[in-house]
């Protein structure tokens, strides 16, 4: 009885390109958080 | 239980431009859960379903696993006041897809300086493709046709106290970029909570904990198919359960903001427990539930402790009345115990009980006949959390030290209690019990068991007597019930053939989704209250042509018919000259969906031989539907158990609200503004136990 509800494989098409980098660096940067405050206890 | 799924060089048939991106195959095989058989992950085989099938980096040759908590050790990104700043040595992991290898690829980016920008460097040979960044690491991924890439990842259960900090890898993010050599810029992935402590007692605190009734950290899912990135707890890589609870531990600075990261969500049963150095606890709780959003800081203030944990006042275990008749003779009591809850975890068990009532008392015809009913909420703190693992025939495996001794084993069927703790407990507690007015023979008692395993179990007696227990199966995860997959190809002949169930009867029934509460509603509602037998059949028969539990000092199982000519339910039909039943037009002509009454063979678990009076129902599937002789059967206990006389004319004029949920009322399954994977599906549970 036990069947399980499972997403059906299906290709995902994307655009593909072939330049190799060999290393390198990038520049990362972060969100910041925004601040809520409540009363709990 | 991980499991691994090599590429198919096929499906990468061009290795440049228009190359599609290979997604894992979908076996559905793979996730059958093999109920019954042992198994050595934390979860049991048959919580299986809910794992992605893998993707490895082949191009990379590294193994995925293993270098998670490398990661969390030298990853550090904190906070400077609502930004995030990384830290020297802090990394990240990258993935993309490498058309001309045919595989997907990872690579680890390090930063020598950290700062509010940073530069990461990463060193190996990767095509400039788009480019999926996860802070600091994640161990698995997935590429799936309706999701995208999905990464596992984990929030830490255990975090360090960091004054006016996170704790080191607990703060996790996530980057898309078009091209790997493009700058990313991070989405935070968690949620923060911040608070400080005051009072004398806080400086001897040594930990708090954050509680839910859901999922809140531990191994998980990263989504990256919406614009914002979504932490998904029901499909993850690894057979790891996921933590209702985050740790913050060390020393605590009174008056000082501390952060506790967990995943975005509403959290209901929100509690947070301090302890000290002596292991004492004081508890918090929210009444209502705690909203959570993701890159959002929830700061609820100051905590006042107080000035010793000795002054915590002791949990109350007064029981609380969920409701009070007002109607009736007598009152129909049932009781609620909890059976491994610690004093700590009694404000989940309350909140549970309630949720689990609130079901019930909207189902039909416990929503009309309510007002008849005292139903006590009783409080009870176990020693440990959790129940017993068995062997499945009832020999402990994994003692644990609960109140009311609840425990189970593989394929559900020896879930029991020790009954003469529950009945001693409710003899010296109920207050029913204690006034004298009610024996235990009249006070149905629904076990909540803190235990997140699949299960449910009833057990009556021919006085009357019964209990049933229902554990917090999967944190309060969605479940499927699947309608039997066989069926007698006759309603009429007890020697036909068993055939597969017509898949268009499989249409008409629909699916029955729902949680552990529906669970509650078929063991207590079904079988402990209503006295009804289950309708599911398997493939066996009873031979019998009687229903013994019928003759019983208080009859069990009048939903279920030995006889296809002398139904118990045929005032609700007309025979033919054939003696063929089929609904009563009369009766028909009072309700639309009285025309589903009839004779369906099949029921008791015995696929022929026993009849039901409707194709589907709360007995066969848990969904939230009494049949119309059901609930006939549970009104007309219900008014024996009052002392009122049940007048069928007036009963049936007040029955109008017939509608089963599954097949006559639209479904909203939208969670979270994104689809999410379905429901996990569950093999029915095993039939009461009737003892005499």
């Amino acid at each position: 009885m036990e069947t399980y509800i499972t997403p059906q494989a299906e290709m995902v098409p994307m655009t593909l390109e072939c330049n190799i980098l060999s290393g390198g660096d990038t520049q990362a940067t972060n969100e910041s958080y925004t601040e809520e405050t409540i009363t709990l206890f | 239980m991980k499991r691994t799924v090599t590429l198919l060089a096929a499906l990468a048939l061009c290795a440049c431009a228009q190359d599609p991106l290979p997604v894992a195959p979908s076996s559905q095989e793979n996730l059958t859960p093999q109920a019954g058989q042992p198994s050595a992950d934390p979860l049991p085989a048959a919580q299986d379903p809910w794992l992605w099938e893998e993707i490895t980096t082949q191009l990379t040759g590294e193994s995925v696993d293993g270098s998670l908590v490398a990661a969390f050790e030298q990853s550090k990104s904190t906070l400077s006041g609502k930004d995030v700043v990384w830290c020297a040595g802090d990394s990240y992991r990258m993935l993309g897809y490498d058309a001309e290898q045919k595989a997907f690829y990872t690579c680890d980016a390090t930063t020598e300086n950290g700062g509010a920008s940073a530069t990461f460097h990463y060193d190996r040979d990767i095509p400039q493709t788009p480019c999926y960044s996860v802070y600091p690491t994640a161990t698995r991924h997935t590429n799936n046709k309706d999701y995208g890439i999905v990464f596992g990842i984990d929030i830490p259960a255990q975090q360090t106290a960091t004054p006016g900090g996170i704790s080191p890898g607990a703060n996790l993010s996530y980057a898309k970029t078009e091209r790997q050599a493009d700058n990313p810029h991070f989405q935070n992935v968690t949620a923060l909570l911040k608070f400080r402590l005051t009072g004398a007692a806080a400086a001897s605190v040594k930990s708090v904990t954050v509680r839910g009734l859901n999922y809140i950290a531990g191994e998980g899912s990263l989504l990256t198919n919406g614009e914002e990135p979504a932490v998904l707890y029901t499909r993850r890589f690894s057979g790891q359960v996921p933590s209702r609870t985050v740790t913050l531990s060390g020393d605590f600075l009174p008056d000082t903001d501390y952060y506790i990261a967990l995943a975005p969500g509403a959290v209901t049963g929100f509690t947070m427990v301090f302890t000290d150095d002596q292991g004492r606890h004081i508890a918090k709780s929210s009444q209502n539930a705690v909203l959570f959003k993701r890159s959002t800081i929830l700061n609820i203030g100051a905590v006042n402790l107080g000035d010793s944990f000795a002054d915590a006042p002791a949990v109350d275990t007064t029981p609380v009345a969920y409701l009070t008749a007002t109607q009736g003779s007598k009152p129909f009591t049932l009781a609620v115990l909890p059976d491994g809850f610690t004093d700590v975890e009694l404000s989940d068990y309350e909140i549970l009980a309630r949720s689990a009532l609130d079901m019930l008392f909207n189902t039909q015809p416990y929503k009309r006949y309510k007002e008849y009913f005292n139903v006590w909420i009783m409080k009870v703190a176990s020693n440990e959390s959790g129940a017993t693992v068995t062997d499945g025939n009832g020999n402990a495996i994994t003692p644990v030290d609960n109140y009311f001794k609840s425990g189970w084993g593989d394929g559900y069927s020896d879930m029991k209690a020790d009954t003469s703790i529950v009945y001693d407990y409710l003899r010296n507690h109920c207050p029913d019990m204690l006034d004298g007015s009610h024996k235990k023979s009249e006070v149905p008692v629904l076990i909540l068991v803190n235990d997140l395993r699949y299960g449910g179990m009833c057990h009556s007696y021919r006085d009357g007597g019964t209990y049933c227990q229902v554990p917090y199966t999967f944190s309060g995860g969605q479940i499927t019930w699947s309608y039997p997959q066989k069926s007698p190809s006759s309603d009429i002949d007890p020697s036909c053939d068993v055939i597969d169930t017509p898949s268009a009867v499989l249409e008409a029934v629909g699916k029955s989704t729902g949680d552990w509460r529906n669970i509650v509603v078929h063991e207590f509602g079904g079988h402990a209250i209503g006295r009804l037998l289950d309708e599911y059949w398997y493939e066996e028969d009873l031979t019998s042509t009687l229903v013994p539990h019928h003759n019983w000092a208080v009859p069990m199982g009048r939903n279920i018919s030995a006889s296809y000519t002398d139904p118990l339910w045929k005032d609700w039909m007309v025979q033919d000259d054939q003696g063929h039943w089929t609904a009563s037009p009369e009766m028909t002509a009072l309700r639309a969906h009285y025309g589903r009454v009839g004779m369906f063979q099949g029921g008791q678990v015995s696929v022929r031989n026993r009849w039901r009076s409707e194709i589907v129902s709360c007995m066969i599937d848990n969904r939230l539907y009494f049949s119309a002789w059901q609930r006939e059967l549970i009104a007309r206990r219900i008014c024996e158990m009052t002392g009122v006389t049940f007048d069928r004319e007036s009963y049936l004029a007040g029955d109008v609200d017939t509608a089963d949920p599954v097949r006559d009322e639209e479904a909203s399954p939208v969670i979270r503004g994104r689809k999410e994977p379905g429901p996990v599906e569950m093999p029915l549970l095993p039939p009461p136990v009737l003892e005499e």
